[in-house]
């Protein structure tokens, strides 16, 4: 490099100096702060506050659910991880507890009167009285739901099914139709207090909720009868009025989207959950059969008798 | 009646079934899915509520056959329809009209609605559908080896219902009378 390069460049780093002194490095401005919520699955609840309050979020609403998994940790919260939300927005968590599930007693073969006792000392209560025809054994509990023996949630409703005499429309279909009178154990005596088919909320000591599921299998045969008692399988009744209350409506929760596929003999249950999108689905499989046919039967008129 | 498009719902009408049967049989079948399965799916008492109402209305679904698919599939296999897929003795091109006898076919269906939890398929409320059919009268028309229409038939079907081992309908059916052709698309080939 010659004497004359190193003029050049000097000259040029001294007519940039002025324009690099005019620059002014101001500091960002902050719009909003904002915090990603973190996962706390599977968290402790204490680890999950101490996780929270390094990040100056709150811990918020704790739901407990019973889940069949170890007790204690958190299953989900809200707002899910990644959320971006202002410092302080508190955090519901939901923590897994232990299912706790009784075993009903039988009341099949006793007197209606002996299974409300026997039910109300086992801590359940006596949901719908409907009646069976059974002529041998009118007044008799003849079938149950949830089924002697079943672990259900204490919180559910049994059902009773009563034998009654047999009416004579039912005895003989020739017969002229006789509107049968329920036997006064058939009326319906208890209002079905349904605010625990499978859920619950009990509110204990300020915020705290307890979210309990009684138990889905349980509730789902329950929810059946109450569906069948609803109306939902309703047919239009030739023997006068229903003894029963009138229906109460279906308890409310969350959003549901019922997407029936009726050319392909399915229907896909979405709760509007996306954490549950796969949620649960029925899917009606027809059996188109095994038709069998006498080879020995004369079936066309052409062949001799 | 007279219908060309009797399905096995019209053997079992929906009215006529037996709920507090079809509820405990649903119920046996429900409490046999898994309460870790179940659990899992975090339902709500309005979701199985949801739940049971398709399923209910899932039995229809089942019982969609037509009656006519389950009366070809038997005659098809009779020995006395053999000889229609002998091309020699019937050309192509040439139609037979077979006049029906009375006569009887029985019919064994076991459908089922598969519950799906997570995509994972976790139980089965079973059906079992069994049918004596009694033809009464109708032509058969076969053309090419194939059974082509079945033509101005008679019917009755005596049938049960159950579901998971209980006996939700026993049911006599009315006489079904097809008084238009019931044309079985490009034909029920024969088996040779």
């Amino acid at each position: 490099m010659t004497m004359l390069h190193v003029l050049m460049i000097s000259t040029a780093l001294l007519a940039q100096e002025p324009q690099l002194a005019r620059t002014t490095l101001r500091p960002p401005r902050v719009v909003a702060e904002s915090v990603s919520v973190p996962n706390l699955i599977d968290s402790t609840l204490v680890a999950a506050a101490l996780a929270l309050g390094r990040l100056r979020l709150a811990t918020g609403e704790i739901v407990y659910v019973e889940r069949a998994g170890p007790p204690g940790l958190v299953v989900s919260h809200q707002p899910p991880s990644g959320t971006l939300v202002p410092p302080g927005t508190p955090v519901t968590l939901r923590l897994s507890t232990q299912i706790r599930f009784v075993r009903v007693p039988s009341v099949v073969d006793s007197s209606l009167a002996r299974a409300r006792v026997i039910l109300r000392e086992a801590g359940f209560r006596v949901g719908r009285i409907d009646s069976l025809p059974d002529p041998r054994r009118p007044g008799i509990v003849v079938r149950q739901i949830p089924f002697g023996n079943d672990s259900v949630s204490p919180r559910v409703a049994v059902d009773l099914w009563v034998a009654r005499r047999v009416s004579v429309a039912e005895a003989d279909p020739d017969a002229p139709v006789v509107i049968p009178q329920p036997a006064p154990e058939t009326v319906v005596t208890t209002a079905p207090e349904r605010t625990d088919t499978g859920e619950s909320t009990v509110v204990q000591g300020g915020p705290r909720r307890w979210w309990i599921p009684t138990g889905i299998v349980g509730g789902g045969i329950v929810l059946l009868v109450l569906l069948a008692k609803l109306g939902l399988f309703a047919r239009p009744k030739a023997d006068g009025p229903s003894p029963h209350t009138p229906p109460t409506p279906p308890p409310a929760g969350p959003p549901l989207e019922l997407k029936p596929h009726r050319d392909s003999g399915t229907a896909t249950v979405d709760r509007g959950d996306p954490a549950a999108s796969d949620g649960v689905r029925l899917r009606a499989v027809v059996d188109r059969g095994t038709p069998t046919i006498d080879p020995n039967q004369r079936i066309t008129e052409e062949e001799a008798p | 009646m007279t219908d060309t498009h009797v399905t096995l719902s019209a053997v079992f009408p929906e009215e006529k079934l037996e709920v507090p049967a079809l509820v405990e049989a649903a119920g046996r079948a429900i409490r046999e899915i898994p309460v870790e399965a179940a659990m899992e799916a975090s339902t709500s008492p309005a979701f199985w509520l949801s739940a049971s109402k398709n399923a209910a209305g899932l039995v229809k679904e089942l019982l969609d056959v037509p009656l006519a698919d389950v009366l070809v599939e038997a005659w098809k296999q009779h020995r006395r329809f053999r000889q229609y897929a002998d091309a020699e003795r019937y050309p192509p091109g040439e139609v037979s009209v077979v006049p029906l006898a009375e006569h009887h076919i029985t019919s064994t269906h076991e459908p089922y609605i598969e519950v799906v939890i997570g995509g994972v398929s976790r139980g089965k409320i079973p059906f079992e559908v069994t049918l004596d059919v009694t033809v009464k009268a109708g032509n058969l028309i076969i053309e090419s080896g194939k059974i082509k229409r079945l033509e101005a038939a008679r019917a009755q079907v005596s049938g049960r219902l159950a579901c998971a081992g209980e006996t939700l309908l026993k049911h006599e059916s009315e006489e079904f009378v097809w008084d238009d052709a019931i044309t079985f698309g490009a034909g029920i080939p024969i088996p040779v």
